[in-house]
């Protein structure tokens, strides 16, 4: 919404305002689909953004495509771009990349045994899925691989297995509800290496942790910063204070910024199409090259749909997020083993 | 590693033996079933987050302040809504559907009102992490089965040896006989309610600190709290607990020794084999109509 209505203020797209209809899928597939049906035909929409949640794209995406309505993913699933879906793209990170990444922090940082513990849901199945192959790719020993179902509370008998196989590290495909509990019950139960995850250990997943949460690390586009002088990427800054000013705080899911930079996309595509024709509109998101967004730069000239191909490493020390570079040049890292 | 795993059984088996003990509780004083057991925790939880984290109320206050308030729901749940239904002379299985509503209920109101985000409950006791047996446990844990053992004999004592326990049981057994003896059979199926409400809402607020607070804490634990009751024999307080602590030692085992994958399908497993096998469960409780 933040997004549209500065577009609006600076006089619409092509000179026309934008009309912003939103609906709340729920998380739920069944829902998406019917919301996709409402805007193809009674809303009559130009374009769509969203849903946030993976398995809802896969359930509504045949629909959109087949409607010609162009529309920009911002899921993390590797699942729903490899329908190969011609007016679908990408605005966040493919969590495939992310694997890749991750897999390199793990060679710099000297591990060379992880243990992986993910979740049954269809993305975390996949994270970890991509993280055992990326991992032992670069000759990195997977020890083992548990799983949870989403809804468990007690980790306990997983976490005394996957510390047994004495690994370097472990890897958790989670979300964020369970975040916390993972990072606690590890912790408890004395592992004192170094935990990656998936995607962004949220900011209230890290105020339940508290110390629990130091020595995770995930790569990831954005961050949910707990203050605004926590920030100090001068772009994420500027779009966190207007955010505050609107909605009286800071933005407590990244949600916020993936739906910022995705009408920012958007919003070059058409810009770039010079019209609302679907076809002009993909081809003017496929030509946007260069284009500076919250999570990165973004290129679609690769024609594979996706925006973002790289992002920043972070690791979470004395309950704050850091860059993972960073931590390590000042002496982060060193300190972390020495009080293992 | 198997002092961890039985300690870590015993801390999530007590949680599910509290909402076995409302379960237990339900059925014993008036016959019913509800399916909000697991979303009274999650209350609880909230309204202590509320009291202990946000009014900064003593954790003692604030403990007492949940209970009083999941009590006084827990009885007005039962008056306006299982009463009026059991006054149209329904069928039970609508009382359980009519409860399953009300779980939904909470749960969409819980999100209205404390929002989506997994909140954090500050820590009741100064040390994060205490040992034992050589194992790091989190004080709260140990609280935890401290509560649901006090819980389960005061519970116990109160529906045996006390003269209201007494006319909660009788007027569960034959509500015309009890009414005919004197005993004000919609007043105590009301206290029962209130008191299984205030329970869960126990757990939920002992749990805050360990797991934080989210809509769906109760989900799971409510099923699994459901399946202990059974396995302890639905209706007896002491097997409501050794259920539960039996089925938290089957998960935690199973995630360790065999296969987290298989840890549901075995634990489920359990719950039929003793509907089959031993349906009174293992405190050999009757059935109200046997």
């Amino acid at each position: 919404m933040l997004a549209v209505e500065e577009l609006n203020a600076e006089g619409g797209l092509n000179g026309q305002t934008i009309k912003l209809v939103t609906y709340d899928d729920q998380g739920s597939p069944e829902e998406a689909v019917k919301i996709a049906n409402k805007m193809v035909e009674v809303d009559k929409v130009d374009a769509v953004i969203g849903p946030l949640l993976s398995t809802c794209q896969m359930a509504q995406g045949a629909l959109l495509n087949d409607a010609k309505i162009p529309t920009i993913g911002i899921g993390l699933s590797p699942s729903f771009m490899e329908n190969g879906w011609d007016y679908i793209v990408r605005s966040s990170l493919n969590s495939d990349y992310v694997m890749k990444i991750l897999a390199q922090n793990m060679v710099d940082l000297d591990v060379h045994s992880l243990a992986i513990f993910s979740g049954q849901d269809d993305s975390s199945k996949k994270a970890a899925g991509s993280m055992k192959a990326e991992a032992e790719a670069v000759g990195i020993t997977v020890t083992t691989t548990e799983t949870y179902v989403d809804g468990d509370t007690d980790f306990s008998g997983q976490a005394a297995k996957l510390i047994n196989t004495k690994p370097d590290a472990i890897y958790a495909a989670s979300y964020a509800n369970v975040q916390p509990i993972i990072a606690k019950q590890l912790r408890q139960f004395g592992f004192e290496g170094l935990c990656f995850n998936k995607e962004l250990f949220q900011a209230d997943s890290l105020r339940v942790a508290g110390s629990a949460a130091n020595g995770w690390i995930f790569a990831y586009p954005y961050i949910s910063y707990k203050t605004v002088d926590e920030c100090d990427i001068p772009n994420m800054k500027e779009f966190i204070v207007k955010y505050e000013a609107k909605y009286g705080a800071l933005p407590y899911h990244e949600g916020a910024m993936r739906g910022y930079d995705a009408v920012k996309v958007l919003a070059e595509g058409i810009k770039n199409a010079g019209s609302t024709d679907p076809e002009a509109i993909m081809a003017g998101i496929k030509s946007i090259s260069g284009l500076e967004g919250l999570g990165g730069t973004f290129d679609y000239t690769g024609g594979d749909g996706e925006g973002l191909h790289s992002c920043n490493s972070y690791v979470i020390a004395d309950e704050k997020y850091t860059v993972l570079d960073k931590w390590v040049g000042d002496g982060g890292f060193e300190a972390f083993k020495a009080g293992k | 590693m198997l002092i961890q795993v039985v300690i870590s059984g015993l801390v999530i088996g007590c949680v599910y033996g509290l909402i076995a003990l409302g379960y237990s509780l339900i059925y014993k004083a008036s016959g019913l079933m509800s399916f909000a057991q697991g979303d009274m925790l999650t209350l609880g939880a909230f309204l202590g987050y509320s009291f202990y984290g946000i009014f900064k109320l003593p954790f003692v206050i604030s403990l007492v302040c949940v209970v009083l308030c999941m009590f006084f729901l827990g009885l007005f749940l039962e008056k306006a809504i299982i009463r009026t239904l059991l006054k149209n002379h329904v069928l039970p299985v609508y009382i359980v559907l009519a409860t399953i509503a009300i779980s939904y209920i909470i749960q969409n109101a819980a999100m209205l009102i404390w929002g989506t985000q997994t909140l954090s409950f500050p820590q009741i006791f100064p040390i994060p992490l205490v040992g034992v047996l050589g194992v790091k446990v989190q004080p709260e844990a140990l609280f935890c089965i401290l509560m649901s053992l006090v819980c389960m004999v005061a519970l116990h004592i109160f529906m045996k040896y006390t003269r209201f326990g007494t006319a909660m049981r009788a007027a569960a057994m034959d509500a015309t006989a009890a009414r005919a003896c004197g005993i004000n059979v919609s007043f105590s199926t009301g206290v029962t309610w209130g008191l299984s409400a205030g329970v869960a809402a126990t757990g939920g607020i002992l749990l805050g600190p360990i797991y934080g607070v989210y809509t769906m804490l109760g989900a799971i634990i409510g099923r699994k709290g459901f399946s202990s009751a059974v396995i302890g024999g639905f209706g007896n307080m002491y097997g409501a607990i050794v259920g539960g602590i039996l089925l938290g030692l089957v998960e935690t085992c199973t995630s360790a020794y065999i296969s987290s994958a298989y840890k549901d399908i075995i634990s489920y497993s359990v719950l039929l084999l003793f509907l089959f096998v031993k349906p009174t469960g293992l405190f050999n409780e009757q059935a109200l109509t046997d």
